[in-house]
């Protein structure tokens, strides 16, 4: 009875390390997984967003859908400023070596009450600022757009723009708010620090096929045009718009 | 007091063995829990990668080509008009296609084909404003089109001419393609390619803009030559007038 009751226990310490050592595999492998330094392997993945991160953790890129979209961030900081105008994007944020935004890639789509509103965009912001080239397409019930954007961009840090766009959207609806945000264009009209559109190349509503070159003003100055009749012209503009000279097919010159 | 010791020892033993199994526990239900939140990898390999809205429709699908879908619009799906490639699909929020980049090049039995396509849809049709760079056998093209595209869907087209694509490669084939693409451009259901800025496979360098039906009305060259010229054409193709550095 003494020797049975030893082998069991014998039995069951056995048992026990056997136990001990299949949970501590178990949960070392699970946090080896885990562990940066490996690589993985996957046929598929089904994600909501992936984050690409330098090794300190810094972001680099997000690949997304709409509801994972990361906020803008300018200057270090966050702001709530993307999606202000109901257009559900998803796509790729690209980030410089500060984690500021400096481009993306970004596209919508969808039926509403009114009819359709459509866009696509490709673009790299200067730095601290704004998108300076951008590849895109816009359409608003068969009102459409597409084609390359040229753009200059202020001097001064987008943040300053940011900070005054927080300001103004907490504030309640009213003419008090619309009055600020009309201060704040005037100022930065005054102090030079508004964009200026250089060149675009591609299609506009009025269905023509153009390429626009304009001052640093965005005043176009040198415009080629095939309107929607398929007339083609070129055509000389003066710094208020007035065109100074212009060739088509028809000329005797 | 041997005996007292022992039994000390062994209630120490089981109460330290009970808490390192429930530690072992935890850290294994953490690791797990944590790997199934938020994973972190240095590196993946993977063969196709879903973004997909919290609803589960697409949003994005970066694949190789293989495992690259086919066109889904209006919850519709039709084969391609060239082969599947690898690179990305874009989808909108109702989680039909809108867009994508492409590419593929292989050398076989001495001939080399290469291109890359990097593409943006007008809504419920094909593209309208892409990047594409095209390559046979040293023939190349690259540059930035636009497109005009007809207001009704793309389906009216793909419904078209998704059955010919079934068919076997051959003249039947090739002929019933060209009657079907032929009358969807009388049905006005094709494009017009109204823009081209870059450089074309005769190795000029230009800016090329059309009329509503595809034809170059306007056109800045600099030949292989070297030569420029501004040019303005009518709509048979003939050219109206040329600018060039020796006109006064």
């Amino acid at each position: 009875m003494d020797d049975q009751l030893q082998r069991e226990i014998r039995r069951l310490r056995r048992t026990n390390a056997v136990a001990v050592g299949l949970l501590v595999i178990v949960s070392v492998s699970a946090f080896v997984q885990a562990r940066p330094g490996t690589r993985t392997k996957f046929d598929e993945i089904d994600v909501e967003r992936i984050n690409v991160r330098e090794a300190d953790g810094r972001l680099r890129l997000t690949i997304s859908n709409h509801a994972r979209l990361p906020e803008v961030v300018v200057g270090g900081k966050s702001y709530p400023l993307r999606g202000g105008t109901g257009v559900k994007s998803a796509g790729l944020i690209f980030f410089n070596d500060e984690g500021n935004e400096d481009g993306g890639l970004v596209w919508a789509g969808s039926r509403n009450s009114k009819g359709y509103q459509a866009s696509a965009n490709l673009t790299f912001d200067q730095f601290d600022q704004d998108e300076t080239i951008s590849l895109g397409y816009g359409d608003e019930n068969r009102h459409r757009q597409a084609g390359l954007d040229v753009l200059d961009r202020p001097e001064e840090p987008i943040q300053i723009f940011a900070e005054s766009a927080m300001a103004i959207r907490a504030m309640p609806d009213g003419p008090a708010k619309q009055e600020r945000a009309r201060r704040l264009q005037e100022a930065a009209i005054a102090r030079g620090a508004m964009p200026a559109q250089r060149l675009f190349v591609g299609k506009r509503p009025d269905k023509s096929s153009t390429v626009m070159l304009a001052d640093r003003m965005g005043r176009a100055r040198l415009r080629l045009t095939v309107d929607s009749l398929g007339v083609a012209r070129i055509e000389f503009l003066d710094d208020s718009g007035h065109v100074t000279r212009s060739l088509t097919g028809s000329d005797t010159r | 007091m041997a005996n007292l010791s022992s039994s000390t020892t062994r209630r120490f033993a089981s109460r330290a063995y009970l808490v390192g199994c429930t530690l072992f526990g935890v850290a294994g239900i953490a690791a797990f829990t944590r790997s199934v939140q938020k994973p972190r990898f240095d590196e993946i390999d993977v063969e196709r990668i879903n973004i997909i809205a919290p609803n589960g429709s697409p949003r994005l699908v970066i694949s190789n080509a293989e495992r690259a879908p086919d066109v889904i619009i209006s919850g519709k799906t039709y084969h391609r008009s060239s082969s599947n490639e690898a690179g990305m699909i874009f989808y909108n929020e109702e989680g039909s296609e809108n867009g994508g980049m492409g590419f593929s090049g292989h050398a076989r039995n001495g001939h080399v084909s290469a291109n890359a396509g990097f593409m943006f849809d007008q809504y419920g049709q094909d593209q309208t404003v892409g990047l594409t760079y095209d390559e046979q056998d040293g023939r190349r093209s690259a540059g930035l089109r636009v497109w005009d595209r007809p207001n009704q869907s793309v389906t009216l087209l793909a419904d078209m001419v998704e059955p010919i694509k079934l068919m076997a490669d051959g003249p039947e084939k090739t002929r019933r393609m060209t009657a079907v693409r032929d009358s969807a451009t009388k049905l006005g259901l094709g494009g017009a390619q109204r823009v081209f800025v870059g450089k074309q496979s005769d190795k000029t360098a230009t800016v090329v803009l059309s009329d509503a039906r595809s034809r170059p009305r306007l056109r800045l060259v600099v030949d292989s030559a070297g030569a420029a010229r501004i040019e303005f054409l009518d709509d048979a193709g003939k050219v109206l007038r040329t600018l060039s550095a020796s006109d006064r």
